[in-house]
């Protein structure tokens, strides 16, 4: 961030269900991006630009940003869809801000699996078609063969799903839609938010066997460039929330987190208390750790918290986010 | 020095994506259709520009806003656009078909369907029947299938072939 | 704000199709050719943008996962960028933001497309479409574009010859680009006696699926001066985005009409705002702007402003846009009707904008080329990227 300027997340908006029947994707995105604007204080008029980020094969949209981008404000906009992640969708709406493009920016990320007739036939075709495919690939499977590195014997009269993981409720499938409001503001603001004030994302090797790091992949690559732009002053975080497919992976990543750049009071979060919609499941990590930094933080807001999304099979993909509560000095 | 060996034939995978889907449709569209099943083409209107969407939405991307009453418009309205398309393409309908975005009587937006009762082999004579500007008739399936081709248009006159 | 240039660039001879390579390795060929004409190797690559359009056309679900080996970015900020059509400029878009931030001083975008390979492109397309009021209709790239053109031909009193003539000339543009697909000169005639797809589009009026690998480097101004490189630079950008509903397009509440552009005009002017353009006519000598076919090339020079809306078919006609001809050459690649890799198309436009004002362009060259502008369209005209790109950073004076 420079001297002048900082990025704060000032409001947001998420909705998750196990499955949404009786709305269409669209009307959904549509609920929380109006819920975002309002509670940002704008008008849809004032959203200078928005950054949608959805996947094609699990909503059963091409080119999903052009019906979806309606519901998102996005008519006579500048709309970007940054289809890799809608974690990725948030780094880059920070750099727009930053930029100068903009006095703020609308972030949406979304997963609609229940129109998925077979989800995980939707995640199978992002497996390499060469060497993976014929085998058969998912995020839950991958998660699997990378779990087993570390995990304990199978347990007789567990229901495993592909051991070592077992199986979830809804097959760990869930809907939902995370819209979030960035703004611009001098660096002296102390008005309510949650300040941006490193990031980093980087990815590994796709093959499964070429990993470098198999518990969270580019996850120093991503790390450093967090901290790099975060800067010494950056003390250590008090709340890590992280997603990652697999309890026991995720939990991996959050301890390393933690002893990188935490401390013995850090508290450890994890995303299986809630729903992590596919897709937008790293956007909801962030969000969640934007709201430990602002006001309504139960039991009462921290002064730093860290996100951390991966992505891809077998978390090939890492993307970190530092935050700091901007009422503090 | 030995040169990298080159395949026998350069080889292929097939492979088909047969992802099935079941959208939501959401209540708006129910709507819709269940007027269509009664023979009647319902719009609904943007409360801050005033536009009568066709085919409706639950909210204007114009202006960012739900919209809220429910308008039934004509079941006939002019031309906007059409094509007729000549050429097979995977997985769309066999040719010859013409399609077009029609804008009702009472509606503020174009809906589209596809035009029946038209003699098409004659690209001359079809394009020039459907020039923009023609009034077209909304029919109706005698047994609708909950489908938006449960509607389709038809000249207002039925040319003679 | 910090100034950007392009300072490396690479494309593929385009084809319809290539079975020596898979996807990740035809990525890789575009990211080679900008690495050595920049002379720089990926280890001084601070970031990477990827375009890549429909997951379907190339048959793997976020293929830029698959890529990361093969172009060398283990460890690197990579992220995707998909807006359709114009995906391929808008990612030479977020590569500017990345710079433009502060964050990163040299940026790689890198894609790639194999259309022929997808079995089925047009039912793929046709996916685009609303699932409840459009899907079930045939509609997909080529009945948009019809309508758009019976439209536009029927609102200024122009016709399938005047379309017939972008072709011609085009065609002959593309004759004399070796990266071009489809570079055999045809008539008018060739054109109007071509199968009729969907009318008024023939086969004569629409693009080709191409295959082939295209990239870029950018960097900061810092980072040119530091390195004493020549760079042209992007002097100004836009982005906008229409209603997705062709259907509000038409009728008396219209704020667009499908057989314009408007909100493309829109997006030229953000950019040639930020790049001090006034008068494009003027100022302006190349254009390699984003039209797939034949018809669409009118609006998009109207909405570019360098005539009034219905006017760019008789200018045509009178020799305007040609190479040779006086004023802007708008395509001198042969454009996109030529050459269409779709996730890249928007890249190439940005490539060539950049030769052009580098005077590397050979054969195809514009005399005197000093700024240029480029142009994509994603999604059913819905999605505008637009750039001003010149081989200075003075103020743009006019010829």
């Amino acid at each position: 961030m420079s001297e002048e300027l900082i990025v704060v997340l000032t409001s947001g908006h998420h909705a998750a269900a196990e499955r949404v029947d009786d709305r269409s994707l669209e009307e959904l995105i549509f609920a929380s991006t109006s819920a975002a604007i309002s509670m940002a204080g704008l008008t849809p008029d004032q959203v200078d630009a928005v950054v949608i980020s959805g996947n094609d094969q699990t909503d059963g949209r091409i080119i999903s940003c052009m019906v979806t981008v309606g519901a998102a404000a996005g008519v006579g906009k500048n709309v970007t869809t940054i289809a890799s992640g809608p974690e990725h969708a948030f780094t880059y709406a920070v750099m727009r801000l930053l930029a100068g493009q903009g006095r703020n920016v609308l972030v949406v990320g979304w997963s609609k699996p229940s129109e998925s007739v077979e989800p995980e036939h939707a995640e199978l075709v992002s497996a390499d078609p060469f060497y993976v495919r014929p085998i058969g690939m998912t995020r839950q499977i991958a998660a699997a063969l990378q779990a087993s590195v570390h995990a304990a014997p199978a347990e007789a009269g567990t229901d495993y799903l592909a051991w070592p993981l077992v199986a979830e409720a809804g097959g760990g499938h869930s809907d939902g839609v995370c819209a979030l409001i960035l703004e611009a503001r001098d660096s002296a603001d102390r008005r309510p938010g949650a300040v941006v004030r490193g990031m980093g994302w980087a990815m590994d090797r796709y093959e499964l066997g070429d990993r470098d790091d198999l518990i969270a992949g580019g996850f120093d690559s991503a790390l450093q460039q967090a901290t790099k732009q975060a800067g010494p002053s950056f003390g250590p975080v008090e709340s890590v929330d992280a997603f990652a497919v697999g309890p026991s992976n995720e939990r991996r990543i959050v301890e390393r987190v933690v002893a990188r750049i935490g401390s013995p009071d850090t508290a450890m979060h994890s995303s299986q208390d809630e729903l992590n919609p596919d897709f937008a499941a790293g956007l909801f990590a962030i969000w969640r750790a934007a709201r430990r930094v602002m006001p309504d933080a139960q039991p009462q807001p921290v002064a730093r918290a860290a996100a951390v999304a991966t992505l891809g099979f077998a978390a090939q993909g890492t993307t970190v986010v530092l935050l700091s509560n901007a009422t503090e000095v | 020095m030995t040169s990298a060996p080159e395949p026998a034939q350069a080889r292929f995978y097939a492979q088909t994506w047969d992802l099935s889907y079941r959208h939501a449709l959401g209540s708006t569209v129910g709507v819709f259709l269940d007027g269509i099943a009664e023979g009647r083409v319902r719009g609904r209107a943007c409360p801050s520009c005033a536009r009568v969407l066709v085919p409706p939405r639950s909210y204007c991307d114009r202006c960012s806003v739900e919209t809220t009453d429910w308008v039934d418009v004509a079941n006939e309205g002019v031309i906007e656009m059409m094509t007729i398309v000549y050429e097979g393409f995977k997985g769309l309908p066999d040719p010859p078909y013409a399609i077009a975005y029609v804008t009702l009587d009472g509606a503020s937006t174009a809906l589209l369907g596809y035009v029946r009762g038209v003699e098409l082999s004659d690209v001359a004579a079809a394009t020039a029947a459907l020039a923009i500007g023609t009034r077209l008739r909304v029919q109706f399936a005698a047994e609708p299938q909950g489908q938006v081709t449960d509607y389709w248009f038809e000249p207002v006159q039925i040319p003679a072939s | 704000m910090r100034n950007v240039g392009i300072i490396g660039l690479g494309q593929s001879h385009f084809v319809k199709s290539r079975t020596d390579v898979t996807y990740p390795e035809l990525v890789r060929e575009g990211a080679q050719l900008a690495l050595d004409d920049a002379e720089l190797t990926m280890a001084d690559i601070d970031a990477v943008v990827v375009p890549l359009a429909p997951d379907a056309l190339i048959g793997i679900g976020n293929g830029e996962r698959w890529l990361i080996e093969a172009i060398g970015a283990t460890d690197k900020p990579l992220m995707r960028v998909n807006n359709g059509g114009a995906t391929g400029a808008t990612a030479v878009e977020a590569a500017w933001m990345h710079v433009a931030s502060g964050m990163f001083d040299v940026v790689l975008v890198a894609g790639a497309d194999r259309v022929s390979e997808s079995m089925s492109a047009q039912s793929v397309l046709n996916k685009m479409w609303d699932v409840a009021y459009e899907r079930p209709y045939p509609q997909n790239t080529i009945t948009m574009l019809a309508m758009s053109a019976m439209r536009y031909n029927h609102l200024y009193g122009w016709d399938e010859s005047d379309m017939a003539r972008v072709t011609v000339k085009n065609r002959r543009h593309a004759s004399l680009n070796p990266h071009a697909h489809l570079r055999a000169e045809v008539s008018v005639e060739d054109v109007l006696e071509s199968r009729l797809l969907s009318w008024p589009l023939k086969l004569g009026d629409v693009c080709p699926s191409s295959t082939g690998g295209a990239s870029l480097i950018v960097a900061s101004q810092e980072y040119i001066e530091r390195t004493g490189r020549t760079a042209a630079w992007i002097r100004g950008l836009g982005q906008n985005t229409e209603t997705f509903w062709m259907g509000d397009r038409v009728g008396d509440s219209h704020v667009g009409d499908h057989a314009d552009a408007d909100a493309l005009a829109v997006a030229f002017r953000h950019a040639y705002d930020q790049a001090g353009i006034v008068d494009p006519k003027t100022q302006i000598q190349v254009a390699e702007i984003y039209a797939p076919f034949s018809s669409v090339e009118f609006h998009v020079i109207e909405a570019a402003g360098f005539c009034g809306q219905g006017e760019a078919p008789a200018l045509l006609a009178e020799g305007a846009f040609h190479l040779g001809s006086d004023g802007v050459v708008v395509n001198p690649s042969g454009g996109t009707q030529c050459t269409n890799p779709i996730a890249i198309t928007g890249t190439v436009r940005v490539i060539e904008a950049a030769t052009q004002v580098l005077r590397r362009a050979g054969d195809r060259q514009v005399a005197n080329a000093d700024v240029a502008i480029a142009s994509a369209i994603g999604g059913d005209h819905q999605f505008y990227s637009t750039f001003v790109i010149a081989n200075h950073l003075d103020p743009i004076g006019t010829r």
